[in-house]
């Protein structure tokens, strides 16, 4: 849902803003609803890839265990936007997923975490964990969560770093903070028969208050 | 003047400006929060993607991306995950500077961001992009890449930074033309350009044989083995899609090889869109050619009101496809670049 009144962006002719004009309560309304819309509509597209030429990720099925959690790919760390509660924008969530086996399971597990955070911290399933229904399918197929993964107050703590940057060309470094977070995705087997693969992520932002 | 980017967004008390309320001073200042945080808290204009193209030993390739950046950016971090068979050093080129980067094995691989500044800043198109070169000894494969625009920490209030500075909006400062009016009011509509989700869709798989993909069919063909997803912004109240800008880096195996490159929406949405590869365009080109404009088509915008932003309960799913219209040879594209270039 929207957090501004109208859910919407009100565009007003700036010549009504003027020296001389009114700035009227509807124009001031207008103007903060507007400023709340555009700031839900910053979401980002954080990760989008599909593969091509038929190349996927997975864990050589000779070497890994039944049930047991490996992990297929990891993304670059990136920015994440966050909410005045301290909690990030949450996020969309979508898997390009097989098993490699029409009879044979497969399942997988996206999971949103600051950079830096140890194995086990990754399996402590909470709000940044997306995990996928059973998979059971020898072909390619995307699927997606019913609810949406994000980072929590103690995570956007713990992702969040300073970084240098300028506010002008050839200025001076300062420091400003931004979140390094990464997506894991883990695949699990229910039987040698099966195959963990993925061939495909897309995370998104939604402000969803 | 300058001012200050908050680090989280600020909730705007809309409701309370209301006819027989008294005008207060917060409303203001945390207007001014927001459009600074809205103007300053950066974008990503590469997502990240996952090209697995691996570089042979001493060899090297460019990767390169069309993007419209935010008038905002003046850093930008390339974030990469590069893997071998064996730990070594690669090296990494960005506008001519080299930088050396720690390779790993797959397992070992630890991600390498790289800081570097605009020449100018502009919201003109432009391109951004790296060579990678491995050395001798092993072969170097681009596991992860993304490319962000840098948070500022300050922003200027004059010009096209759009700041606001929060303590002009003080109690007991005066309500003015200058504040209220010429760096809020009459900064929206350039705000609403500057807030863009910028890159939607951005795949490089390098300028070397035999990364790019290749079609030398006569009817249109897949380039990737599915569809991708983007969803734009939603703006206005009648607004159903949103339109996306692209443009690919193709070029033809031969002289008297054409052919074309076509966006196709297999569940939603109403655009088609195709880029024409022209006979003897037999290096990498960015077409359209940049000169001009970007070829653009619809995508769902988001449905905010429903729990995940989607569109008639689907995601609007988009394939990119070519064929080869004239000659013998082949199509090749290096690079497609989907972007958010409108106000």
């Amino acid at each position: 849902m929207p957090s501004s009144e109208l859910g919407h962006y009100v565009r007003f002719d700036e010549a009504n803003v003027d020296s001389q004009e009114y700035c009227d309560t509807g124009i001031s309304r207008r103007a903060i609803g507007n400023l709340d819309h555009l700031a839900d509509q910053y979401a980002q597209q954080r990760v989008n890839w599909v593969s091509h030429s038929s190349l996927y990720l997975t864990q050589d099925a000779a070497s890994i265990t039944d049930d047991v959690y490996y992990p297929m790919w990891t993304s670059t760390p990136f920015d994440l936007h966050v909410r005045e509660d301290l909690e990030s924008y949450r996020c969309f969530v979508r898997l390009r997923v097989q098993s490699d086996d029409a009879v044979q399971s497969a399942v997988f597990r996206a999971i949103l975490a600051p950079e830096g955070d140890a194995e086990a911290d990754l399996f402590t399933a909470g709000v940044n964990v997306f995990t996928t229904a059973t998979i059971t399918s020898a072909t390619f197929a995307w699927v997606s969560g019913g609810s949406l993964i994000y980072l929590d107050r103690d995570h956007v703590r713990r992702a969040t770093r300073t970084v240098s940057t300028v506010d002008s060309v050839g200025g001076t470094p300062v420091t400003a903070t931004w979140l390094r977070a990464r997506l894991h995705v883990w695949g699990a087997r229910s039987n040698s028969q099966a195959e963990p693969r993925l061939g495909g992520v897309h995370l998104r932002e939604y402000y969803h208050p | 003047m300058s001012a200050t980017v908050p680090e989280s967004r600020v909730d705007l008390r809309q409701g309370e400006v209301a006819i027989s309320n008294s005008v207060r001073s917060v409303h203001w200042v945390e207007a001014a929060r927001q459009q600074c945080w809205l103007a300053g808290r950066g974008s990503i204009d590469v997502p990240v993607h996952c090209p697995l193209v691996t570089v042979s030993a001493a060899d090297s390739a460019n990767f390169r991306y069309w993007t419209k950046p935010r008038y905002q950016t003046t850093r930008y971090a390339y974030s990469l995950v590069l893997t071998a068979s064996s730990s070594g050093t690669c090296t990494v080129t960005i506008g001519g500077t080299p930088h050396a980067v720690r390779v790993d094995r797959p397992r070992d691989a630890t991600p390498v961001t790289i800081f570097v500044d605009r020449a100018s800043q502009s919201e003109s198109e432009a391109e951004l992009g790296f060579t990678l070169a491995a050395p001798s000894g092993f072969a170097v494969t681009l596991h992860s890449v993304g490319i962000e625009a840098v948070p500022r920490y300050l922003l200027a209030t004059s010009g096209s930074d759009l700041g606001t500075d929060r303590l002009g909006f003080w109690p007991r400062q005066p309500i003015f033309e200058l504040r209220h009016t010429d760096e809020i009011l009459d900064r929206q509509n350039e705000l609403r350009s500057a807030c863009r989700r910028v890159g939607e869709y951005q795949l490089s798989l390098g300028d070397k044989s035999p990364f790019a993909i290749t079609t030398a069919s006569p009817s249109w063909a897949a380039l990737l083995d599915d569809e991708f997803t983007l969803l734009g912004r939603y703006l206005f109240s009648t607004d159903t899609t949103r339109t996306m800008s692209w443009r690919i880096l193709a070029k033809c195996s031969d002289g008297t090889t054409a052919g074309s490159c076509r966006v196709n929406n297999t569940s939603g949405g109403s655009g088609v869109s195709t880029i024409t590869i022209p006979a003897g365009t037999t290096s990498y080109t960015w077409l359209p050619v940049t000169s001009g404009a970007a070829a653009t088509f619809a995508c769902d915008a988001e449905n905010n009101t429903v729990s995940n932003g989607r569109r008639s309960s689907r995601d609007d799913e988009h394939m990119i496809e070519a064929n080869r219209s004239a000659g013998a040879g082949t199509i090749n594209i290096a690079s497609i670049s989907i972007y958010d270039a409108a106000a």
